[in-house]
């Protein structure tokens, strides 16, 4: 009975495993086995919203895009690879939430080791990203996100198991994916988010920008460079040179670009008195960039620009207490909709849609020479701003009063 | 001598670095040590070897075969977690002769403790550290958790110990009965004690037990009146709790215990002397919330990576540094904005499913050796003379619904150990989960 029970146990395991590898391949939650797609059964892949780090990385990894783009959360829902730009290419969209410059760069390399050289790059910068005292990995980042394994061994995992199960009950109950299969965030994901009302996300994004990322605890500091005895390891302006020197080395033409977050968004900078190092890191941009072209003999690749007050970026905020007004560019103060990421395209491609104009106003290429004048002119534009818009500056400066009340360390810059 | 030479060794692999550093801050010395590579298991077999130098000067020993010495020493499945051997109950079954032959019922037995030892450390303990581990590496890196938080955090990695812990003697009690050798018991659901004395009694068994051997018995035990008995066991726990890592925490985490220790044997002696009797139910009831609650603060101290970072946790468990309700209660993305300061955040609703879990099974479930006692799958069964089948002649579990969990070799249970094993070692590939949306 005893020798009986051991072989069933021991047969039993790997029989189940075997199952559970069918399955996982065949609802294919994270679009990685290209399995057949049954409609109200795993069609819709809402795991990989869910986990997109996992499915971009792994994704972007394996299909080897013509066109890649990279970023944070910003370029994720704002950069649709569905743009008339990119017909006829295969386009991924690998920016992902809170993506670190060391996650962009990861991509880039192993695109190079796997001979997956993108013809074009596009990455959206954020000012955030590049605090030397703000860098943390995401709570989702994997180094195994990277191995080229990875997708066989998720065949193998109960957390794809669980996926899967995920998977078909949301596609019997019809629950959308808000995640294209190629990398983009879909609108959609957006709709219970602003059903608060879009001037209050904007300022909760605000909130959270003065409270949590602009003075990250545990220092509390904000710097491209680190202080002498707090050198462990690379700054995150450092990670963003090495991408930009494999992105060289890539042959590929990179477009960087500074995202056109909302006046409001520039404005939580401002009092938290980081603009003249907000203005350094562009200036650190300009000269890496040519630098890096220098050394790679070739010219540079073109930064643009999209930050500032303009015609896109001063779109007037629906009062607090209508809730069902929507902005035509934005979510939130931070994150652009897919109309303001079509016109960055637009800008950075020099393309003409026959039915959109960019305004004159909008992004402005950078280059070592014309750099001063053009942070001058911003200065300039953030001033005629701040003499319009009293009543968005008031509420954003009492927020910002409140966060340094609130916050457990000291905040640098926010008076009390 | 043979005792110092196996204590320095396991001072310098383990404990060098720890005394440079003290050193070095006190003293304002330089002291460098370089590297040093921790041998795998020297913790464990130090204090067998400790154990059996002292028998045999005391003339206890007697078995001498070197092989079976260097196999005890040497055994694979206890040498990561433990249990803590002893020679006395280890050599003996060496030299049994069956010990080489396939045993199915041996087999059958130790392969079900095993897969219920790793789906316990693969799906409890370790989707438990995925929220034990945020908030204490958070605290670590200057946050300040509220209450809510510093609770869950706390009592995550109380669970989470135990079921790591626990996991681990399972499956070297399972993989060896595997070998036909029994090792003994070491965790006997410990947080079901009602006093940290019965506490010691369950938890890690083995290591309590040569302590009591080895350290305190040594140092004079009770013999000596009531002072030098709290003195001799606070010592003992003290050593005990620096045995555990090289850390002040751990010493701290001993220390306190001691003092425990002392209290509980304070108010026993107390209660004898009034004439006071057990209580009832809900006695009982408050005593296990007592000693869990005097434990839960323990673990701070043990998983905290500084005394500070553990006085802002038993801060914030005290309410001193606020209390704040999920964002998600706002509308916003279920995450604590104290953790999103470090770029960490969590699914309040699956925190909590696993410690419900986790508390479920550890206050209203039967433990493992209790699922498996009418087998008598740990040496201490031995003494017993009834035969691994002899079932029928002993006590089943009493209440009638546990009975469900005891184990039995039928098929429907094949299966289902066969599903567990399989999703037990699925379980190892984890995908990290996307808790939050920071940028």
């Amino acid at each position: 009975m005893m020798k009986k029970y051991s072989i069933q146990v021991i047969s039993a395991a790997p029989l189940i495993i075997v199952l559970f590898a069918s399955i996982n391949w065949f609802v294919d939650p994270y679009w990685f086995y290209g399995s057949p797609e049954i409609s109200r059964l795993n069609k819709s892949k809402p795991l990989a919203g869910e986990n997109p780090r996992l499915f971009e990385i792994v994704n972007v990894l394996r299909r080897k895009p013509e066109v890649l783009i990279i970023g944070t959360s910003r370029e994720d829902s704002g950069i649709d690879p569905k743009n008339e730009i990119f017909r006829e290419r295969s386009v991924f969209n690998a920016a992902i939430s809170s993506q670190p410059f060391v996650e962009s760069k990861g991509i880039l390399e192993s695109l190079s080791k796997r001979n997956g050289n993108p013809k074009q790059i596009i990455l959206g910068l954020l000012f955030e990203n590049a605090n030397a005292y703000g860098y943390s990995l995401p709570a989702d980042y994997s180094i195994e996100n990277f191995d080229q394994s990875r997708p066989y061994k998720l065949l193998l995992s109960l957390s794809t198991l669980k996926a899967s199960a995920k998977t078909v009950v949301k596609n019997i109950i019809g629950h959308s994916t808000t995640t294209a299969g190629d990398g983009f965030r879909t609108p959609d994901q957006w709709t219970e988010q602003l059903l608060i009302g879009q001037h209050k996300a904007f300022k909760d994004n605000e909130r959270h920008y003065l409270l949590d990322n602009h003075f990250p605890l545990p220092k509390c500091k904000n710097a491209l460079l680190l202080e002498q005895d707090d050198i462990l390891s690379k700054t995150p302006m450092q990670e963003l040179r090495e991408a930009i020197a494999i992105a060289y080395s890539m042959k590929s033409d990179m477009r960087i670009f500074i995202g056109p977050s909302h006046a409001r968004q520039w404005e939580t900078i401002q009092v938290s008195r980081l603009w003249s190092q907000f203005e350094d890191w562009k200036r650190m941009v300009v000269q890496m960039v040519e630098a890096e072209a220098k050394k790679a003999n070739t010219k540079p690749f073109e930064v643009w620009d999209f930050s500032g007050y303009n015609s896109i970026t001063n779109e007037a905020v629906p009062a607090l207490t209508d809730k069902t007004s929507r902005m035509r560019y934005y979510y939130e103060s931070s994150h652009y909709t897919p109309a303001a990421g079509d016109l960055v395209l637009d800008r950075i491609f020099n393309y003409h849609a026959p039915d959109r104009t960019v305004p004159a106003d909008f992004g402005v290429l950078l280059t070592s020479q014309n750099i001063e004048a053009h942070l001058a002119h911003i200065r300039a534009a953030r001033e005629q701003y701040r003499q319009t818009h009293h009543d968005d500056i008031a509420e954003i400066e009492a927020m910002a009063r409140e966060v340094a009340r609130t916050k457990h360390c000291q905040i640098t810059g926010i008076p009390k | 001598m043979a005792i110092a030479a196996n204590l320095i060794l396991l001072g310098y692999f383990k404990y060098a670095h720890f005394f440079a550093d003290n050193l070095n801050h006190f003293a304002g010395t330089a002291l460098s040590v370089g590297q040093v590579i921790l041998p795998l298991g020297i913790s464990f077999f130090t204090f067998t070897q400790i154990a059996f130098l002292v028998d045999t000067y005391q003339g206890k020993v007697k078995e001498f075969n070197f092989v079976y010495y260097t196999l005890f020493v040497t055994y694979f499945p206890h040498l990561i977690a433990g249990p803590v051997l002893h020679h006395k109950e280890m050599m003996p079954q060496f030299a049994k002769r069956n010990v080489c032959h396939i045993n199915w019922d041996n087999v059958a037995v130790g392969l079900s403790i095993f897969v219920l030892g790793l789906a316990k450390k693969v799906l409890i303990a370790d989707s438990l550290a995925e929220f034990a581990t945020p908030i204490f590496n958070a605290v670590a890196a200057g946050g300040q958790p509220m209450l809510f938080e510093a609770w869950f955090g706390a009592l995550a990695y109380t669970l989470q110990l135990y079921f790591d812990f626990s996991a681990y003697s399972d499956m070297a009690i399972g993989i060896s009965l595997m070998f036909n050798v029994r090792l003994p018991m070491n965790f006997n659901s410990p947080y079901k004690a009602t006093n940290i004395i019965d506490f010691w009694r369950r938890w890690h068994m083995t290591l309590s037990r040569f302590l009591r051997d080895y350290l305190y018995i040594p140092l004079g035990g009770s013999r000596h009146g009531k002072a030098r008995r709290f003195l001799n066991l606070f010592i003992t726990m003290l050593l005990g709790g620096l045995w555990h890592g090289a850390g002040w925490t751990f010493i701290i985490w001993g220390a306190l215990h001691g003092f425990y220790l002392m209290v509980n044997h304070a108010w026993r002696a107390f209660k004898e002397k009034m004439g006071w009797s057990e209580g009832g139910k809900l006695a009982k009831l408050c005593a296990g919330a007592l000693t869990f609650l005097a434990v839960v603060v323990g673990w701070v101290f043990f998983r905290a990576d500084s005394f500070s970072s553990a006085m802002t946790m038993l801060h914030s468990m005290a309410g001193l540094n606020g209390m704040s309700l999920p964002t998600s209660w706002e509308g916003k993305l279920g995450q604590y904005d104290w953790l999103s300061f470090n770029g960490v955040g969590f699914a309040v609703k699956e925190g909590g499913e696993i410690l419900t879990l986790g508390f479920a099974i550890i206050w209203l479930l039967p433990n493992v050796w209790q699922m498996f006692q009418v087998y008598r799958p740990t040496c201490e069964d031995l003494k017993e003379s009834h035969s691994l089948m002899d079932s029928k002649s002993l006590p089943a579990l009493r209440e009638k619904w546990l009975r469900l969990f005891q184990w039995q070799p039928t098929k429907k249970r094949a299966w289902a150990t066969g599903v567990l094993f399989a999703i037990a070692i699925m379980g190892l590939t984890r995908v990290s989960e996307f808790l939050y949306f920071q940028f």
